[in-house]
């Protein structure tokens, strides 16, 4: 899948000069092979007002990660060819302050630990509400103090 | 645990309620799902198919556990469910899939991906909504694909010339035919491909033979198969046709018969015929024009419904438009019952009769170009509501959705036909019985229940924004223009355009997606409601089409076998306890589950009071069964007892003798004894004294939708007329107080359901009350002035005096001499 979201230059700085974090848009990087669950996050964060890129491939994401960095990566658990936990440790090895929700159909315990310890923000299982990802960006914003 | 008695009836009852619920709320989710509330994937689909179908599957299980296997056709019914929902999910053709040919009469929505919206919509439409659809009939996507194939082409092209012969002797005498190719298949649209007409069979063959060969590599095909029907006037009606600067709106295309039919698509000024009208028309009832663009006609035009346009007529013309205001707005409610029907926007092509009908014509889903999310903008320069517009906030979301519309006050005994089209149903409980009524709504609001009921699985079959359990709905003034935004739970004083047409979008946008489609067909082998009326004709097993179908046959089917428990079986309960209170009545308590304190539970005061009582004596202390306890503490008012012994008459102890065997016609040893079976959240109350007979059955659950309270009241000691009168007093009492109540000679029965837990204790309580009061009342009522006297006199000891004169004494009334029977 090709992203048409606006490209932004690699590596956006954490903060623009003269300290106005808040007027760069947060970026999210979504990741799920199902494509319905992506034609729904795409518009809903950029309604919300985040710049958003989608992918159904995990190696078509994994490229896109390498080239640049995101403020949130959203990804599926179980996905073929790549699970979300591999891509959580590439996220994770490239960008250590991308912070990362794991969206899973299979939700389970162990999983969700095992996520923790690689270091995931927070894990949401299908089905879910768009108002709870969100919810879960917008404390990383916060932490990250990406909003004023 | 014994089969078959009480105690195992009991569980079962209640294993039942809880399955029912787990499958109401499965089904709320895919709904919820369905109208974009989740994100889901195929898997969730998957899942819930799989839930629901063991849920209901248990539910008949139990159900014959608890009728000695009387109902096994439902395990059949739960089977031909499951094997469509199946279907579905493997992406199958149905049952039917090797039929290829299919008259219209033996299509259902589960055949869409066989025969394509068109033949689906139309024969739906027209057998099952009575909507004015022709009859017809389908080259499946088997029958087209064999058209082309050497090996079955023959037999194929044999099918379709029989078939068109049977069309035409149910027509009775040939028809000039008219034929719609349409993708099909698990994942086509519907979307009319070409179109042909044919005045002969052969004719018919010879053109579905050549597009199913031109087209053999476009995927699967179908075709459909129907007279041509004519009119004066014919057009279009696209269901939703966004405009920026309109509320939502649906657009008719108006022409003469012969005129070239145009893309009907919003704002195409290219294609337009020169005859043709165009008008907006409001979505919300009673559907006016909001904008109309009128073809310049002759002035001598033939127009339907009025005299042409010849000034010499008069000083009150007709006007120039196809359309007639009133005949736009009929088509407009039939686009929408088309609309709720495919539970998506759609294209119709329809014909007005010179007589003034609508005739369906043709059936696609609607093709829209939407703007971006980014002008979904709502806010008051909009048209969306501000703080200010507020009316109610709260409850719970039943169905999403926004929805505007004059309030209607309902009850159970609303008349469907009664309701105005469009309206926003307010109603105190969300009872089932108000499920026909639910298609003609914009929206509806109830004070009690929750989105896990039934009539909330209807509302969402339906389409009908829903809010349940919002507190004050019922203040809302008959009449009053109102929004319902069950996306917020609110409600908002006038007509919020910018709401609407924001909803509108939203869903026209998210509903094509393939998972979507799948979604919606799973559902509708899931949640209509076919069965509502437990008294009507076809409740039966082998009716049950859905699976809502059956957990709610097993539900009501469930309560009359509880409600009829004979006391007398308590095989493996234990001996009753007896109450030790100054009661009017000996009372013995059996306890079935948490009815009881035990042991250490027992209160201090119970245990040191029972130190010179009865081994096994219980106090009202000691009963922890909600229902019993509530009834019992109105039982033993003593504000409403009468102390004075009752004066009788000769008469009525002659009379009483005659009918000693009939009162007490209890089962063999059951004569003479009030037992109460207590469990935690039941109670089942049988009252044998002196000559009358009644019997309390309640429920009081958390969950509104599982709260019930039954009474029944028979017998006396008086003659025929006394009795009556004291059956009349109790009638008008139980009605005041809420229960849907009818009374058969001294037989009242009395339902409540759909109850708050408070409501439902307090109407115990005063359940209790009134048995106290009414003891040997009917050798007391010597005329119908004694009536109005102790009506009045428990409802002021009962501190409800303000009910007193409202027609308590009279003895004719909406329930009077009606069949009995819970």
């Amino acid at each position: 899948m090709t992203p048409d979201a606006i490209e932004t230059p690699g590596n956006v700085p954490e903060e623009a000069p003269g300290g106005e974090a808040a007027k760069r848009k947060t970026s999210i990087l979504v990741l799920d092979d199902e494509p319905i669950v992506c034609k729904r996050l795409k518009p809903f964060f950029q309604k919300a007002g985040y710049e958003v890129e989608a992918f159904n491939q995990p190696f078509e994401a994994l490229a896109r990660i390498e080239a640049r960095r995101f403020d949130v990566v959203i990804t599926d658990l179980k996905m073929e060819g790549l699970d979300g936990l591999s891509f959580l440790g590439k996220v994770k090895a490239l960008h250590p302050d991308t912070d990362v929700i794991l969206i899973t159909g299979f939700a389970t315990m162990e999983t969700a630990r095992q996520s923790f310890r690689k270091g995931v923000f927070d894990c949401v299982a299908k089905p879910f509400k768009l108002a709870e990802l969100l919810d879960g960006v917008r404390r990383i914003e916060k932490e990250r103090g990406l909003v004023p | 645990m014994e089969p078959g008695g009480v105690r195992f009836l009991f569980r079962t009852f209640k294993r039942i309620l809880g399955l029912n619920t787990l499958a109401l709320e499965r089904m709320a989710q895919m709904d919820r799902a369905l109208g974009g509330e989740y994100v889901f994937d195929k898997s969730f689909l998957e899942s819930s198919v799989r839930d629901i179908c063991r849920l209901t599957h248990l539910v008949a299980y139990h159900l014959n556990g608890m009728a000695d296997e009387a109902h096994v056709a439902l395990y059949d019914a739960s089977l031909a469910v499951k094997d469509a929902l199946e279907d579905i999910l493997a992406g199958g053709m149905g049952s039917l899939s090797g039929r290829r040919v299919l008259p219209f009469s033996e299509i259902g929505w589960e055949l869409e991906p066989l025969v394509g919206l068109a033949n689906v919509g139309l024969a739906v439409l027209g057998r099952k909504m009575g909507l004015p659809a022709p009859d017809g009939f389908a080259v499946t996507v088997t029958g087209m694909r064999e058209l082309v194939q050497s090996q079955e082409a023959e037999e194929a092209r044999a099918e379709v010339l029989h078939a068109v012969a049977e069309l035409f002797a149910r027509l009775g005498g040939s028809r000039r035919l008219e034929i719609s190719f349409v993708s099909a298949g698990p994942e086509g649209a519907g979307k009319i491909l070409a179109e042909a007409g044919a005045e002969t069979a052969e004719d018919a063959l010879r053109a579905i033979a050549r597009f199913a060969k031109e087209h053999a590599a476009a995927g699967p095909l179908a075709a459909c198969v129907r007279p041509r029907l004519t009119g004066v006037v014919q057009g279009t009606l696209q269901t939703l046709a966004h405009d920026p600067s309109l509320p939502p709106a649906m657009l008719a295309v108006a022409e003469p018969p012969g005129a070239v039919r145009d893309s009907a698509s919003a704002g195409d000024a290219q294609g337009r015929d020169a005859l043709a009208d165009r008008y907006w028309l409001s979505r919300t009832a009673p559907h006016i024009p909001l904008r109309t663009r009128l073809a310049e006609k002759q002035l001598a035009a033939p127009l339907p419904g009025g005299a042409p346009l010849d000034l010499s007529r008069g000083r009150m013309l007709r006007g120039s438009a196809w359309l007639l205001p009133e005949q736009a707005a009929l088509l407009a409610r039939l686009g929408l019952a088309a609309e709720r029907a495919l539970d998506s926007p759609c294209l119709l092509s329809w014909a007005l009769t010179a007589e003034g009908d609508f005739l369906l014509t043709g059936l696609e889903p609607a093709e829209t170009a939407y703007p971006d999310w980014a002008e979904d903008m709502c806010d008051v320069e909009s048209g969306c509501p501000g703080e200010e517009d507020l009316l109610l906030r709260g409850g719970q979301i039943a169905c999403s959705g926004v929805g505007a519309g004059a309030v209607a006050l309902l009850d159970d005994d609303t008349l469907p036909d009664s309701v105005p089209l469009g309206s926003v149903g307010v109603a105190r409980a969300a009872t089932p019985a108000l499920s026909r009524i639910v298609p003609r709504l914009g929206a509806l609001l109830t004070e009690v229940g929750t989105a896990a009921s039934h009539l909330a699985t209807v509302a969402r079959e339906n389409r009908v924004p829903a809010v349940f359990g919002l507190k004050g709905a019922v203040g809302l003034a008959s009449g009053t223009m109102v929004t319902v935004d069950a996306e917020q739970a609110a409600v908002y004083r006038g007509v919020a355009e910018g709401l609407l047409r924001q909803a509108a979008m939203q869903r026209a946008r998210e509903g094509a997606e393939p998972e979507f489609l799948v979604l919606r067909r799973l559902l509708r082998h899931i949640r209509p409601l076919n069965l509502v009326d437990p008294a009507a004709d076809n409740f039966h097993p082998e009716e049950c089409r859905t699976c809502h179908d059956i957990i709610h046959f097993a539900h009501e089917r469930a309560v009359e076998l509880l409600v009829s428990i004979d006391p007398t079986r308590r095989g493996g309960l234990g001996a009753p306890r007896r109450l030790r209170e100054d009661s009017p009545f000996e009372l013995r308590i059996v306890d079935v589950g948490g009815g009881l304190a035990e042991g250490d539970d027992r209160p201090e005061s119970a245990h040191q009071a029972g130190g010179g009582n009865q081994a096994g004596d219980v106090a009202l202390a000691d009963i922890t069964s909600l229902p019993l306890r509530a009834f019992l503490e109105g039982l033993l008012l003593r504000e409403v007892r009468r102390e004075a012994p009752a004066r009788l008459a000769l008469g009525d102890i002659l009379s009483g003798m005659g009918r000693t065997g009939q009162a007490l016609s209890a089962p063999a040893g059951g004569a003479g004894l009030n037992l109460a079976l207590a469990g935690s959240d039941y109670a089942n109350i049988t009252l044998r004294l002196g000559y009358h007979f009644s019997v309390v059955d309640a429920v009081v659950s958390d969950k509104p939708e599982q709260t019930f309270v039954y009474f029944r009241f028979a017998g006396g000691f008086a003659s025929d007329d006394r009795r009556a009168r004291r059956a009349g007093l109790i009638l008008r009492v139980l009605e005041r107080l809420g229960f849907r109540a009818s009374r058969k000679g001294d037989l009242v029965v009395g339902k409540r359901k759909m109850l708050e837990t408070a409501e439902a204790l307090e109407t115990l309580r005063l359940l209790g009350a009134l048995s106290a009061y009414t003891r040997q009342l009917d050798v007391e009522l010597a005329s119908d002035a004694d009536v109005e006297r102790f009506a009045s006199g428990f409802l002021e000891a009962a501190g409800l005096t303000s009910l007193v004169g409202s027609g308590l004494t009279g003895q004719s009334g909406s329930g009077e001499e009606e069949e009995g029977g819970v």
